[in-house]
């Protein structure tokens, strides 16, 4: 198990520095540059001059090997357009939040999904299956700003029940909480879908197996039978969809987070992106790669403990 | 049965709680406090010198003062941080004198070693400073006395305070700034705590979620009669129009496709605001060909005039708010007499005649016109993302392929070809719009050897007028001249004006004395806004 873990966090390491080297090449390929550089009023030779000051003007290797070396030593360098703010200082203000949304995201996606899974696939294709049925694919079809957007009117604008944008002063835990109620609902609605989905047809298909008609017949209760035998074994897919949702704790729902203006790194991300600063971009896509390298591995290590059949040898 | 339900519980349970948290709030602070304004993106930083975009420009607007600020109803340039000025018969030298109780928000007062400090940094090449190039004609910037700073210049300049009004001339804290060796290595003052000479000062920043400005009771021209303002990131117009809706913001730009959701706000009131930036249409008028041969027959641009329904297009495109605009200098910088001229009107049969005129006929019947061999074929450049300049072009396009022209259109990424076109000045004609607050940007626009003279334009006659206008200090000459101007251009047109660019604002009916302008000209003068009781 051990030597297994080793061998992917070395390839981690690998998976992680390609998607950093392909995202440098990615920016460097795309039309235009620093937004502030892309005043039409700016002259060739202003922008020159700019472009030297800012340490711009080096061949693109000599600024790709400048970065990884000092990458590798921690240093993640200072952004080009918020006026010379280290990167890796604005990434670690914005995490918090990051973290917030995405842990009460993965709560109400597991508070939701999997009970609910369980219940439509109890009963396939009763009324409370096709209700749930119904509902996830609503949910999975229903494009995540569209359903902000409605949340934003019915709850924010209509019954000014709760605000509408940024996450609420500091210190105020209830003002905060309602802060995170509709990001966090619009940011789980489709994944808690998913794993509806998974759970529902994971659990059919255990539920079918023989050792659980054994277990029937040997007059075990149907709650039992389910929190005991079936739901333990129906929970790996699960797991695997979980394990993909995990890596938004880090990195954050660009759309939601920009359409609530809740300051994570999702909205960091995509502000670096439209002013087109690259030291930011690839210290957001640096952390980010990580954390979905890092969340697949520990799904892949969680699974020998959900069924001990499993086994890396 | 308990137990089979136990997951319906869970979710009834997490519904309540939600429920629980969202007690009606008092969310609607509106009436007294901080003055909500939405703000389109996190600014890069609050340094007024560094280069940075509109949204950075709008906070700093009201953090920062500059010498000259540009009146939001009168357009005039008027004194702000410096009380008056004087400019000597050459004008060559212009003195300003400070305001003696002005002071940093940090309470240490300013002199004019903050103005000298300030605009050495500007000229000085290795700072990254935005109005580098505009310093450029300061030959010095020394102290007389505490409160009196003189400018000697290398060339005359009647309008150097409208350029110093234009944004990157906001002197900034000595006492903060000579620590370092470049302004941009002071990250702490540019980013987090600034120390501006405004009438609000920085209370916080929650980076991608809102600045927070209070009201700097020392403020030079008085104490400002809201408590703050607070700066809120609302990067999409559907989350800025719920936020208003729910009575979370107070004074927000919006599109025109809000105007009826907003206005269904009893709270709210809207209103067009005229700007001093107008759309247009402009050809390259360089020595670059194919399109040298084709548009430096003033008939052929003519043509090009008399082909488009600029009416249809400020009533239909531009949704009637502005007129069409037949001069090019905005009609809001009301000391510019009206131009004597004859607008060009949509007559299609007129344009046909100025081509066949100019010897561009259909030689080979292939439906284009042609000359020497080469056809009157070319493209238009729009930046997309901007709904007017993006629907106006293919108007463009069908009007002048009607006249038997072969047009097509690129509406590009700003930051992509649309920009490296405009910068190496190789596009045939491209749609975009002019920014002219002041008389000083007719110069950077129009004057061969102007900063933003993208199309490359040469026109002694022009020149002689904007030298002249340069070296009037009497602005009744300059309204003169600039009217002249506009007639010569008229005459010898390469820019198609449309009509200014509307903003429509949205602004609690409560604020009183807000400023009919563009917001980041108005920050300036948000110290008089109030509330009503």
């Amino acid at each position: 198990m051990f030597s297994y873990v080793l061998k992917r966090a070395v390839s981690a390491v690998v998976v992680v520095v390609l998607v950093a080297t392909l995202t440098f090449l990615l920016i460097q390929a795309a039309p235009g540059g620093l937004s502030i550089l892309m005043d039409p009023n700016m002259s060739s030779a202003e922008v020159a001059r700019l472009k030297h000051n800012l340490g711009l003007d080096s061949p693109i290797h000599v600024q790709y090997f400048n970065w990884l070396r000092n990458a590798v030593q921690g240093d993640l360098g200072a952004s080009l357009s918020y006026g010379g703010r280290p990167v890796a200082g604005m990434i670690m203000e914005r995490v918090p939040a990051t973290l917030k949304l995405g842990a009460a995201s993965l709560l109400l996606t597991l508070l939701i999904g999997i009970p609910a899974g369980i219940a439509a696939g109890r009963r396939p294709n009763g009324l409370v299956d096709q209700v749930i049925g119904f509902l996830s694919f609503v949910a999975l079809a229903v494009p995540s700003f569209w359903l902000g957007i409605i949340l934003m009117i019915l709850f924010g604008a209509e019954l000014r029940w709760l605000p509408t944008s940024g996450m609420g002063p500091k210190g105020d835990l209830v003002l905060g909480l309602k802060h995170l109620i509709m990001p966090a609902v619009v940011l789980a609605s489709s994944s808690a879908a998913a794993v509806i989905r998974y759970t529902r047809s994971s659990w059919l298909e255990v539920a079918r197996l023989d050792y659980v008609r054994t277990g029937r017949s040997k007059g075990l209760t149907e709650g039992r039978l389910g929190r005991r035998h079936i739901l333990r074994n129906a929970l790996i897919p699960v797991v695997t969809v979980v394990g993909v949702q995990l890596p938004r704790l880090v990195g954050g729902a660009a759309v939601i987070e920009t359409l609530f203006s809740w300051p994570g790194l999702g909205q960091l991300g995509v502000d670096a992106a439209l002013r087109r600063d690259t030291p930011l971009i690839l210290g957001v896509t640096l952390l980010v790669s990580a954390a979905v390298v890092a969340s697949n591995l520990l799904v892949d290590v969680l699974y020998p403990v959900i069924d001990p059949r499993i086994r890396y040898s | 049965m308990s137990r089979l339900n136990a997951p319906y519980r869970w979710i009834v349970m997490f519904a309540l709680a939600a429920l629980l948290g969202a007690v009606p709030a008092a969310l609607a602070q509106g009436g007294s406090g901080s003055i909500r304004i939405a703000l389109q993106a996190m600014p890069e930083g609050f340094n007024p010198v560094l280069p940075a975009e509109l949204n950075a420009n709008i906070v700093t607007g009201a953090m920062f003062a500059p010498l000259a600020a540009v009146n939001p109803t009168t357009f005039a340039t008027e004194p702000y941080l410096a009380e008056s000025w004087e400019v000597s018969d050459d004008l060559m030298t212009w003195t300003f004198h400070l305001r003696e109780n002005a002071k940093w928000h940090d309470g240490v007062p300013i002199t004019a070693d903050d103005v000298k400090f300030t605009f050495d940094k500007i000229k000085d090449p290795a700072e990254s400073a935005s109005a580098y190039v505009a310093a450029t004609n300061f030959a010095s910037v020394d102290v007389i006395d505490e409160h009196t700073v003189q400018i000697v210049l290398t060339a005359p300049n009647a309008l150097l305070p409208d350029t110093l009004s234009s944004g990157g001339f906001e002197p900034l804290p000595k006492h903060v700034y000579e620590g370092f060796a470049h302004l941009v290595d002071a990250v702490d003052a540019n980013t987090r705590n600034p120390v501006g000479s405004g009438a609000f000062r920085m209370a916080g920043v929650q980076p991608g979620a809102q600045i927070d400005l209070v009201a700097f009771d020392d403020f030079f021209l008085g104490q400002p009669k809201v408590p703050g303002l607070t700066f809120k990131i609302v990067r999409d117009q559907n989350a800025a129009v719920a936020q208003i809706r729910a009575g979370e913001l107070d004074y927000v730009s919006i599109e025109a496709v809000h105007r009826q959701a907003v206005a269904a706000d009893p709270r709210m009131e809207i209103f067009s605001v005229a700007g001093t930036r107008y759309v247009m249409m402009a050809i390259n008028m360089s020595d670059y060909e194919p399109w040298h041969t084709m548009f430096s027959d003033v008939r052929v641009r003519k043509a090009m005039m008399y082909a488009v329904d600029r009416v249809e297009i400020a009533e239909h495109i531009g949704q009637g708010l502005m007129p069409v605009l037949d001069g090019l200098m905005p009609t809001t910088l009301t000391w510019i007499p009206a131009p004597d001229i004859v607008p060009y009107r949509y007559n299609p049969e007129l344009a046909m005649q100025l081509l066949d005129e100019a010897g561009w006929v259909d030689t080979n019947g292939n439906g284009i016109r042609d000359k020497d061999g080469m056809e009157l074929s070319f493209y238009i450049l729009v930046d997309r993302g901007n709904a007017v300049r993006e629907q106006i072009t293919p108007v463009l396009q069908a009007a002048w392929q009607a006249i038997g022209m072969e047009v097509e259109y690129f509406a590009t990424e700003r930051t992509g070809r649309w920009l490296e076109e405009t910068r190496a000045g190789t596009f045939p004609t491209r749609v975009s719009t002019f920014p002219i607050p002041n008389a000083d940007w007719a110069y950077r626009l129009f004057h061969s050897k102007g900063l933003n003279n993208s199309q490359h334009y040469v026109n002694p006659e022009v020149d002689a007028i904007l030298d002249t206008m340069l070296a009037s200090p009497d602005i009744e000459v300059r309204g003169q001249l600039l009217k002249q101007l506009q007639e010569v251009l008229n005459e010898d047109p390469y820019v198609m004006p449309f009509f200014l660019e509307p903003t429509l604002h949205a602004i609690d009916k409560r604020l009183l004395n807000v400023p009919h302008s563009e917001l980041q000209r108005a920050m300036p003068y948000t110290y008089l806004i109030s509330w009503a009781q």
